[in-house]
């Protein structure tokens, strides 16, 4: 699996096995875990046909004040209830009440499942609408578009985990989005590094489309350079989303992607050191292998003719 | 096999062959023990001069010899932060599985990757040629492993990389 | 006593017999030889030098490897080691088999603990490749003995 799925995959299956139309409804109370320490809680607290979904989000402040309320009532829109205490957001599934046609079903479910993408979702929306009037804006003003302007466009802050947040600023001809990056361990260190080498090379190398990368280990990059609580000793990461990435009806897709960009990240960090692991238990084999040579086989006892053994009596 | 590689092997290869040349022989100061004299380092006369062999700043092998035991330590090639780590987690990952090698030292001697200590119950069990191929083979391979490790990781990134990016 | 971990002292050092300083260890053929000076030592790495630019490599190498200085200070030990590597490192790698045979037995023992002794420093890095090739054509010479001899050999130099 080389990419990440969008959706959490255990809410999606949850629904599905509660969906299928001859199951009996049962009751479920059940945590769930995603990214970024996001919480999901699945339980039947009225009646067992009555799914309660609440989403815990770290950054649900910050989010909101983007218009993620607005988001998830748009996406949401009839299922929406009060917020569980303790969670952020719920919403409430009647299993009596589904849509009838099996393809509904499967896009309500697809849709709950996608329930933090679509919270995080918020600031980039607000972003790529900032990006549409200014470069309306500039058309009308009939700027240059070659020279980047410095718009007046606020710099949006989400802290979507205890010590990484990421950025989004909009102006005329791109959008910016900026992830601070902190590892924990110095391999992992080490590896993001060659990582994200890779990828700031890999638009001069070969995807001449895609989005500019950029990587500063040290210096928060200028654009945040005067926001409270960017740290001197994070690294930060910026992708330069230019018009092309962001048309109308690419922009979806591009949300949910540079979303997954940390996970996405990490995860094939750690999948490179369970491969190096691996390979290091079968280097080590092969060298107790050789080292085992070293020891003679046990010479064959000569016996004479008769069956008698040399020596013993 | 690179130019410079095989006369480096070589030299370690005659200079192991001729160290390796041990004897039981109980401690004297210590009544009724039995110890590797090069690590006891309690009886001047009974350790040897010790043995340099190094390639360039960054390979080296140290022989110490005694009469009872020998210690070599090899310093394995490092050229950057990648390979530094990649080894001091190889090295790490081997010593420990120190029992499973009886020759293999827990702890590297100092300014060394890994160290080995053979004692003349090594070699009463193993054959000597057969040891002294093991560190030679071990040499090579660790460089190749190394090597290899590191555009493995490359490769992964480039990969990962421009799977990301070709999807926004 | 209240501030030593008695259990820790080892009372073996204690005792001299059990020990052998390590002077008792320099073999007597050595151990009288008057030390070397700083000035002796440089002019004969002088001679040494004007022997090799005349091309007499061997003559120097033999010249150099005659008379170690066993008994001198570690400064006047590194002087003539940097003599010798710079004999080594002016050999053409093609003549190194001829000159290595026109050596006596004893000379290419000497010439191993220089060799060893050179790839010890961290100075003569460099020149690694240049003492291993040596190292090599000693070898297929004068055969695992050599090695040997330099283990056990307490003239150390």
């Amino acid at each position: 699996m080389l990419l990440l799925q969008y959706h959490n995959i255990l809410i999606q299956s949850i629904l599905q096995e509660r969906f299928a139309p001859d199951t009996q409804p049962a009751n479920i109370d059940q945590v769930i875990s995603d990214f970024d320490n996001v919480t999901y809680h699945v339980s039947t607290p009225e009646s067992k046909t009555k799914i309660l979904i609440s989403l815990s989000i770290r950054c649900f402040k910050d989010l909101e004040k983007y218009g993620a309320t607005a988001l998830l009532k748009r996406e949401y829109g009839e299922y929406v209830v009060q917020p569980e205490n303790g969670y952020d957001f719920s919403i409430v599934v009647d299993l009596e009440n589904l849509p009838s046609s099996q393809e509904e079903k499967e896009l309500l479910i697809q849709k709950i499942a996608l329930l933090k993408r679509n919270a995080m979702a918020a600031p980039f929306e607000k972003a790529f609408g900032q990006f549409d009037e200014l470069a309306a804006e500039a058309a009308k003003n009939s700027l240059d578009l070659s020279v980047p302007e410095d718009s007046g466009a606020e710099v949006m802050a989400v802290h979507y985990r205890e010590e990484e947040s990421f950025f989004i600023r909009a102006s005329h001809d791109r959008v910016t989005v900026i992830f601070s990056i902190l590892f924990r361990e110095d391999t992992d260190r080490v590896f993001g590094k060659v990582f994200l080498q890779e990828f700031v090379d890999a638009r001069r190398r070969s995807i001449q489309n895609a989005p500019q990368v950029l990587y500063s280990s040290k210096e928060p990059p200028l654009e945040i350079r005067n926001i409270a609580g960017v740290k001197e000793d994070v690294g930060y990461v910026t992708f330069v989303l230019f018009p092309r990435h962001i048309s109308r009806d690419r922009r979806e897709g591009c949300i949910s992607h540079i979303q997954i960009f940390r996970d996405y990240f990490h995860y094939h960090i750690k999948c490179s050191k369970a491969y190096m692991h691996s390979r290091m238990r079968f280097r080590v084999a092969e060298f107790l292998k050789v080292l085992n040579r070293a020891k003679p086989e046990a010479v064959e006892e000569k016996k004479t003719a008769s069956g008698r053994r040399f020596g013993a009596r | 096999m690179s130019q410079s590689l095989r006369p480096y092997l070589d030299c370690v290869r005659s200079s192991l062959t001729a160290a390796i040349c041990l004897e039981n022989f109980s401690s004297q100061v210590v009544e009724r023990h039995n110890r590797p004299e090069v690590e006891a380092m309690s009886s001047p006369e009974v350790i040897l001069n010790p043995l340099h062999i190094s390639r360039n700043e960054n390979e080296k092998v140290l022989i110490e010899s005694s009469i009872n035991s020998i210690r070599i330590s090899i310093k394995i090639k490092q050229a950057d932060e990648i390979e530094h780590l990649l080894v001091h987690k190889f090295t790490r990952f081997l010593t420990g599985r120190a029992e499973a090698f009886m020759i293999l030292r827990r702890k590297p001697v100092k300014d060394y990757d890994i160290s080995f200590l053979i004692t003349n119950f090594h070699t009463e069990q193993m054959l000597k040629h057969k040891l002294v191929d093991f560190i030679i083979e071990f040499m090579e391979e660790v460089d190749k492993e190394i090597s290899e490790m590191k555009l493995f990781l490359n490769a992964r990134a480039r990969f990962v990389a421009e799977a990301f990016l070709t999807n926004v | 006593m209240a501030n030593v971990n008695f259990r820790r002292i080892n009372i073996d050092i204690l005792e001299p017999e059990n020990n052998i300083a390590p002077e008792d260890l320099i073999p007597p053929s050595i151990a009288n030889l008057p030390p070397v000076s700083v000035s002796e030592i440089q002019s004969f790495g002088q001679s040494i030098r004007s022997a090799l630019s005349r091309g007499d490599h061997a003559g120097a190498l033999s010249a150099a490897l005659a008379n170690p200085p066993y008994t001198s200070t570690e400064e006047v030990k590194s002087i003539h080691l940097t003599t010798i590597l710079e004999i080594l490192s002016t050999v053409k790698s093609t003549d190194i088999s001829k000159i290595v045979e026109k050596l006596s037995s004893d000379e290419r023992d000497t010439l191993f603990k220089y060799l060893y002794k050179g790839m010890s420093v961290p100075e003569s890095h460099g020149i690694s490749g240049v003492l291993l090739a040596w190292h090599e054509k000693v070898t297929e010479v004068s055969g695992q003995g050599s090695i040997v001899r330099y283990l056990s050999d307490r003239r150390v130099v």
